[in-house]
């Protein structure tokens, strides 16, 4: 929406005032204090929301009759309208202003009031009030943003997937962890709790002193324990002495002993009879009765066992046989082996008898004839045989092997010598060797006769050489006429000069020179001649030279040519060239050479049949030498000479087994008649015991006959065996009745012995003195009896012997009633103290059965428990606050929302850079400035300049927010610019400009003419306001216009408004002293500001302004 | 090696002045069994020594607190002993960091069959039986840091049983010395053996569970040795047994489905520990149990009603608590706060010392002191629980769908 004209009817002191054709970008409106800038803000505010009451109570009754009210005309999207909102004609503010609002196009289409929001786009008056229109004042207070939507825009920083606030959440967790701790709202909050653990700590120390106590009482029981103890001995030594009624029994007593120690004396002295004396006699006599019957038992007995054994005769000729019996019931079952035995050999017998008959028909063998005669093959001959045979068998082979490798041999040498003959055929030579030999000779000929023919070549070139060397020296004797003409003339020269030094005065030469050059002319005569001498001299030394030479030569060739003449003698004639010969010659000689190989060979064979026809000797020889032995040998055994080895073999394989046969057959026959030898021996042995013992044999046969012999023994041994019995037990019972007998003896002296022994006659008398003894005895017994009951009574006081004595002597009664009075005394001490240990008792029980101690203990645990849990409680939120807050500042530092964005780059512009960022601390509604070096500031504590810049940007960042939102409203800012100095002025300018240059309008009321001159440098649309006494002049008639300019003049000079109220100075005087910008730093463009800048002018900035 | 047969009862860490603890709240009706139940458990295995007719009894340390004890203790254990000495059982008593034999207050005399160890050296008796050796009996008392003489605790009489009686933190190779057929530790509340045969040391741990985490079987150990054979019977004698039980939460409106199925566990009494009282402790777990909430009220509702009594056999639930739920893998990636904040958790995670993350948010004072020491959380296993409930607690404040109430576990906050 853009406002593009702005009419007033009547509101404040303005009346029927016009602005129209304003600038879709920036209009600035310039006027005088009082001109009515804020009437028209309010005015604009009045006709888009309505009227407040404030405005109200303001503007209205206006200054001019008229209806309050005015007309907006805005250009939107969807069109032009006209906007406008009068006060209901009664001027009050009570009444609905629905009629006094009419929205209506520009061909005059009445709209309704929703058109009227959709233009305002949602934006509700607070936002409008505080974002878009703006005053100093609104814009001073940030907190008037803290209750708008716009707020969210500013400090909406967190929220959670569901749009729960992070900083609520952290709110809530700080809230929670301060109740867990100390808040009183919280049910055991941990203060309380450790205060709790503290307070039962301390109660478990107070109740460790009931521990002490009772340690101390218990030490008292013990100390009593002990004492009772002592005294409780003390009592059992006089337990007796009780009270009067119990001593008066004691003395009673007392009186019955005195009675039996008289009766006792009058029985007597004890006699001195051992108590068991009576028994001991009553046992002999009932023993020696016993031991009477006994003797007459067994001499019954015996009588009995002899009449038995006379009646058991037994067979003695059978035991007297007994052990031959016995034997040969021993041999009984051998008996029945050997039967058998002669039984099975008598069958196999029979069967190897035919098996032999067999094998005999087999070999073809008949009884009586050779072959039954030979001699039976042993293994004796086997062994004396097989060496020879294997001998004679062996040279054999060896014979055989010899023949054929001679064979083979010859046959090798005819092989070869074939071969050597047809080589050797076309050769005048018979071996290889000398064939060899004289191809060799032949080359070796050649090769001489070649060489000799090459050196006879090169010395006869040598001796022309030498000739022709020879006649060039011999011609160089004479000079050349070239040289002998040099050396003349030189000597001709030499001569010269000498005459002219002999001529010299004609020649001009000075005495002093003519030696000089005689001498000159001297030595040159003197070379020439010398010179001439010396190369004559050398060719005849050179000539001469070679003239030897040449006669060496020919010696040598003389003696080659005789060399020649001898090898033409043994070299073939022919007439071919001596180095196609050599080739020949060389040729045959490698064929000869590869004969050699045959020659060793034929050597080699020729040797091998040598060799083999003397071991084909020796071997013969051997043969026939085995030979004779094998037969020597057959002869010795008897056997046939002309038997082979292979007839030996074959005879003796069959003989073995016949052999075996025939011996198989003897051994079974002697085997039978060893057994039945054996049989007949047993068989006599058996009629000769059965002849002694006179015994009739039933059975026929031999082992039934010694069964009848053994069982007729057997009958009479045990006849005689129960008879040695009876006998050995009559000679026992003797034995035991001479045993019975001497028993009896013996108790009867022992009878005797008892008796003599205590001056008694009879057992009679004895009894009676064992009765006087028994009553003595009793009187004592009862008097000790009584006694001890007195000294148990009384205590280790009166002892039983100390009784005796009293009871001869007296005295009894005295200590009895001194003991008296001490008994008395420990009762009453034994009384106290138990009194005592039972009231300890009680104390100590009701000690040791208190259990507030345990009880401390429980709620100590429990209070610790329950520290632990909210421990751990807070420790889980401590932990969702810190991950949060990680959150919090990754957010803080990547994450602020983009009005901040746009609101630090806008302030960071308006700053010149010394301030970059705006942000807003996570979970808080306020604002934090960095500047350029980092450092944090609070918005708060900026200068009040700054601040207002600060203001601005947030306010451009928001409704650049709303615009990019659809909500494009223009922004109408009154006088905002005031405590901005010229630099942040223009900045502030610049800034606005290019906010608006996209497609946002902005309306600036100014009442200073330097901001006036500075958009107006800008080529900004600056209108200047009518004074209201203008208004008034031109009446309703003609609504007074602002006429647009555009002017590129330069700001007015400062000249012209230094009598103008300075802007800083009147806000101060209304708002107070601007405060301390701690993040100002002086730049050095503003440390000296311009004389004429109006923003300087009586404001010190070396003093501070206002405080912190 | 023991040629007699050698019976005895191994038994430690009574810790009698200690009541049960580990939760909030002790029901009024709950106290005295909580107070009574380490002096119950001891009772018990006194009457078991009795019954078994041992040779002696060996007590590895930390019964009582010697200097501290009440008189109701001290007589408690004079009466014990007493006990056995009637019998004609011998005690070697070895103490622990609690209870050093050597300051047993003076003023009360201990029976005479009771032997107790010194605290610097080892010290030895021998077990007769018909005034003829059976065992020899070594042991040193523990207090702060001072260490067992491991080298005076060799022998080579192969005629007698070699003990020792020792308390304190042992390792097998510490162990391996010649010649002792049992080691007799304490200074554990959980029964347990130190490394694998032939060594048979054995910790017998408390015969009374004292929190919740103590679970199980709580015993003394019954010994038995001869010809180098050694059997160790484990007899029970907690007076109160501890169980936790795991309630899988599958919807978060089926709390009528998990009443259900408690009564049923209730009904078939799981525990497999014979205690006339169960103690009960349940953990809500699933998916959806980071969405159930439960009030005061509501939970002190259902411990009342997840409790029953049959006769002397009691079962009572003392403590219901909702494990964190599992947050969906999605979240962790999410580009949004609640998706930082869980990758700023996971980063947490990472670091050792949970106590230095936090402790910033703590004020000066006892206070502060005090939850450090409760915060320390140098074990891994709690700092990843730790971690994990502030991710689940920080996803449901995030996401709307939990209070700082829910997380309370007895008390609501306000």
């Amino acid at each position: 929406m853009r406002i593009s004209e702005i009419t007033v009817d009547s509101f404040g002191h303005w009346k029927d005032l016009r602005v129209p054709d304003l600038s879709s970008e920036v209009t600035v409106i310039h006027g005088p204090n009082e001109a009515g800038k804020s009437t028209l803000l309010q005015l604009l505010r009045a006709v888009l929301y309505g009227f407040s009451p404030s405005q109200h109570q303001r503007f209205v009754p206006p200054l001019h009759e008229g209806r309050v009210g005015g007309t907006i005309h805005v250009t939107a999207p969807n069109g032009r309208f006209r906007v406008r909102r009068w006060l209901p004609k009664s001027g009050s503010l009570d009444e609905s202003d629905q009629s006094d609002l009419s929205v209506e196009s520009f061909d005059g289409a009445l709209k309704g009031r929703h058109l009227l929001n959709s233009l305002l786009a949602g934006v509700d008056e607070s936002i409008f009030h505080n974002v878009f229109a703006v005053g100093l004042s609104e814009m001073q207070q940030l907190g008037t943003l803290s209750d708008t939507e716009a707020a969210n825009q500013l400090y909406g920083l967190a929220s959670g997937t569901d749009r729960v606030s992070l900083s609520e959440v952290s709110r809530q967790l700080e809230a929670g962890r301060k109740q867990l701790l100390s808040s009183e709202t919280v049910v055991n909050n941990l203060e309380q709790l450790i205060a709790r653990s503290e307070e039962l700590q301390q109660e478990l120390h107070v109740h460790s002193l009931p521990t002490d106590r009772w340690f101390k009482l218990n030490e008292e029981r013990q100390r009593i324990t002990d004492e009772l103890q002592e005294l409780e001995g003390q009592q059992e030594s006089i337990s007796g002495i009780h009270g009067s009624e119990l001593n008066q029994a004691i003395r009673d007593q007392w009186q019955e002993c005195v009675e039996l120690k008289r009766e006792l004396e009058a029985v007597g002295p004890i006699p001195d009879v051992p108590d068991d004396s009576l028994n001991r006699l009553s046992g002999l006599v009932s023993e020696i009765n016993n031991l009477r019957q006994q003797w007459e038992a067994k001499r019954s007995q015996r009588k009995q066992l002899k009449e038995d054994a006379r009646e058991l005769v037994g067979d003695k000729p059978l035991l007297q046989h007994a052990e031959p019996i016995s034997g040969l019931n021993s041999q009984r079952s051998q008996v029945m082996q050997l039967e058998e035995e002669v039984e099975r050999l008598t069958a196999k017998a029979e069967e190897s008898d035919f098996e032999l008959q067999a094998e005999i028909e087999r070999l073809g063998i008949k009884a009586g004839s050779r072959l039954g005669a030979m001699p039976v093959i042993t293994s004796q001959m086997v062994a004396a045989l097989r060496p020879l045979a294997r001998t004679a068998r062996d040279t054999r082979r060896h014979l055989e092997t010899l023949s054929d490798q001679n064979q083979a041999a010859s046959e090798k040498v005819n092989a070869v010598e074939k071969k050597l003959a047809n080589a050797l055929r076309n050769t005048k030579h018979e071996t290889v060797t000398d064939l060899l030999n004289g191809g060799q000779q032949q080359v070796n000929d050649l090769v001489e006769r070649i060489e000799i023919d090459n050196r006879i070549v090169k010395l006869r070139r040598s001796l022309k050489e030498a000739r022709e060397e020879a006649g060039h020296w011999n011609q160089r004797k004479v000079l050349p006429w070239r040289t002998l003409m040099m050396l003349g003339a030189t000597f001709s020269i030499g001569i010269a000069v000498i005459l002219a030094a002999l001529f010299g005065p004609v020649f001009g030469i000075g005495a002093d020179q003519r030696l000089m050059v005689s001498l000159l002319g001297g030595a040159l005569c003197f070379a020439a001649a010398i010179i001439k001498k010396m190369l004559a001299f050398a060719a005849s030394k050179s000539f001469d030279s070679c003239q030897a030479e040449v006669q060496e030569i020919i010696t040598e060739l003389a003696s080659l040519q005789a060399a020649t003449t001898a090898l033409e003698t043994r070299l073939p004639s022919g007439a071919a060239p001596l180095a196609v010969m050599l080739q020949s010659k060389q040729d045959d000689l490698a064929r000869f050479q590869k004969l050699k190989p045959l020659e060793s060979q034929r050597v080699a064979a020729a040797e091998e049949v040598a060799l083999s026809n003397s071991q084909i000797a020796d071997a013969k020889i051997q043969l026939k030498q085995a030979r004779r032995a094998w037969r020597e040998r057959l002869h010795t055994f008897d056997l046939p000479s002309s038997m082979t080895p292979t007839q030996f073999r074959q005879f003796s394989q069959a003989e073995g087994k016949l052999g075996s046969l025939r011996e198989t057959h003897e051994q079974i026959l002697q085997e039978l008649a060893a057994s039945q030898e054996q049989l007949q021996t047993l068989c006599q042995r058996v009629q000769l015991v059965r002849q002694r013992v006179g015994h009739d044999f039933e059975a026929q046969s031999l082992e039934p006959q010694i069964c009848e012999l053994v069982g007729a023994l057997q009958a009479a041994q045990q006849q005689k065996q129960d008879r040695d019995g009876m006998h050995r037990q009559w000679r026992e019972l003797g034995r035991e009745q001479e045993k019975i007998a001497r028993a009896a003896k013996r108790l009867q002296e022992k009878k005797k012995r008892l008796i003599d022994r205590h001056n008694v006659v009879d057992v009679k008398d004895f009894k009676t003195l064992i009765q006087r003894k028994e009553t003595a005895l009793k009187l004592r017994n009862q008097l000790e009896k009584q006694l001890a009951e007195i000294s148990a009574q009384l205590g280790d006081a009166f002892t039983k012997n100390e009784l005796r004595k009293m009871l001869s002597k007296g005295g009894f009664e005295g200590k009895l009633q001194k003991i008296e009075t001490d008994h008395r005394q420990v009762s009453n001490r034994v009384a106290r103290l138990l009194e005592r240990r039972g009231e300890l008792n009680a104390k100590l029980s009701h000690l040791s059965q208190d259990r507030k101690h345990s009880d401390t203990r429980l709620e100590l645990e429990i209070v610790r428990q329950q520290i632990r849990d909210r421990a751990h409680q807070w420790a889980l939120f401590a932990g969702v606050s810190r991950a949060l807050d990680a959150v919090r500042i990754s957010y803080e530092s990547e994450r602020q929302p983009e009005t901040l964005a746009d609101a630090s780059s806008y302030l960071k512009r308006l700053t010149g850079g010394r301030y970059r960022r705006i942000w807003t601390p996570f979970g808080e509604s306020s604002l934090r400035v960095d500047d350029r070096q980092d450092r944090t500031f609070q918005v708060e504590s900026l200068s009040r300049g700054t601040r207002e810049q600060v203001f601005l940007s947030l306010r451009l960042a928001l409704a650049a927010v709303y615009a990019r939102r659809g909500a494009a409203l223009p922004v109408i800012l009154d006088d905002v610019f005031v405590n901005f100095d010229a630099k942040r002025a223009r900045a502030a300018a610049e800034a606005i400009c290019e906010y608006a240059t996209a497609g946002r309008q902005v309306l600036i009321f100014t009442c200073h003419d330097h901001i006036h001159d500075l958009f107006l440098g800008f080529g900004v649309d600056v209108r200047t306001l009518p004074t209201p006494d203008e208004v008034v002049v031109h009446g309703a008639a003609v609504a007074p216009t602002i006429s647009a300019r555009k002017s590129k003049v330069a700001p007015a000079s400062s000249g012209q408004h230094q009598e103008e109220i300075d802007p800083e100075l009147e806000y101060e005087l209304n708002y107070g002293a601007p405060e301390y910008d701690p993040g100002y730093e002086p730049e050095a463009e503003e440390v000296e500001p311009s004389a004429d800048d109006p923003q300087w002018m009586g404001h010190d900035r070396n003093l501070p302004i206002g405080s912190a | 090696m023991a040629l007699e047969r050698v019976r005895f009862l191994h038994t430690s860490d009574w810790h009698l002045e200690t009541p049960l603890g580990g939760i909030c709240d002790v029901p009024a009706e709950l106290r005295d069994d909580f107070i009574n139940a380490p002096y119950r458990s001891a009772e018990r295995v006194i009457e078991e020594a009795i019954d078994e007719a041992v040779d002696f009894v060996l007590l590895s340390g930390n019964l009582l607190p010697t200097q501290t004890a009440s008189p109701y203790t001290l007589e408690f254990v004079l009466q014990q002993f007493e006990r056995l000495h009637e019998q004609g059982i011998a005690i070697y008593w070895a103490g622990g960091d609690l209870d050093d034999p050597d300051l047993w207050p003076t003023q009360l005399a201990l029976p005479s069959n009771v032997h107790t160890f010194p605290v610097r050296t080892v010290e030895s008796y021998q077990v007769l039986r018909d005034e003829e050796p059976i065992a020899e009996i070594l042991g040193q008392s523990k207090s702060g840091r001072t260490k067992l003489a491991m080298s005076t605790l060799a022998g080579d009489n192969e005629q007698l049983a070699r003990v020792v009686v020792a308390n304190g933190e042992f390792t097998a190779k510490q162990l391996e010395v010649q010649g002792v057929d049992y080691w007799a530790l304490g200074g554990h509340a959980e029964y347990g053996r130190v490394g694998k045969r032939p060594l048979t040391a054995f910790y017998a741990g408390s015969p009374q569970g004292r929190t919740p985490a103590e679970l199980g079987r709580h015993t003394c150990n019954l010994v038995e040795l001869k010809f180098g054979e050694v059997d160790v019977r484990r007899i029970d004698t907690a007076a109160i047994c501890w169980q936790h039980e795991r309630l899988h939460l599958s919807s978060s409106d089926a709390l009528n489905a998990l009443e259900t199925e408690v009564r049923e566990r209730l009904q078939r009494k799981t525990s497999s520990v014979e205690a006339a009282l169960v103690l009960l402790t349940w953990e809500i777990v699933g998916d959806q149990a980071g969405l159930l909430t439960l009030s005061k009220a509501e939970r002190q509702r259902l411990m009342n009603s997840w409790s029953v009594e049959q006769g002397e056999d009691r079962q009572r639930t003392v403590d219901i608590r909702v494990a964190p739920g599992q947050v969906p893998e999605e979240f962790w990636e999410e580009d949004s706060i609640l998706g930082d904040f869980l990758r700023v958790v996971r980063d947490l995670q990472q670091h050792e010392n949970s106590k230095e993350q936090l402790e910033s948010y703590l004020p000066k004072g006892p206070v502060r002191d005090e939850i450090l020491a409760e915060i320390q959380m140098t074990d891994a296993d709690d700092r990843l629980r730790l971690w994990q409930g502030v991710a689940d607690l920080g996803v449901g404040l995030l996401r709307g769908e939990a209070s700082l109430q829910s997380v309370s576990p007895v008390e609501s906050i306000g």
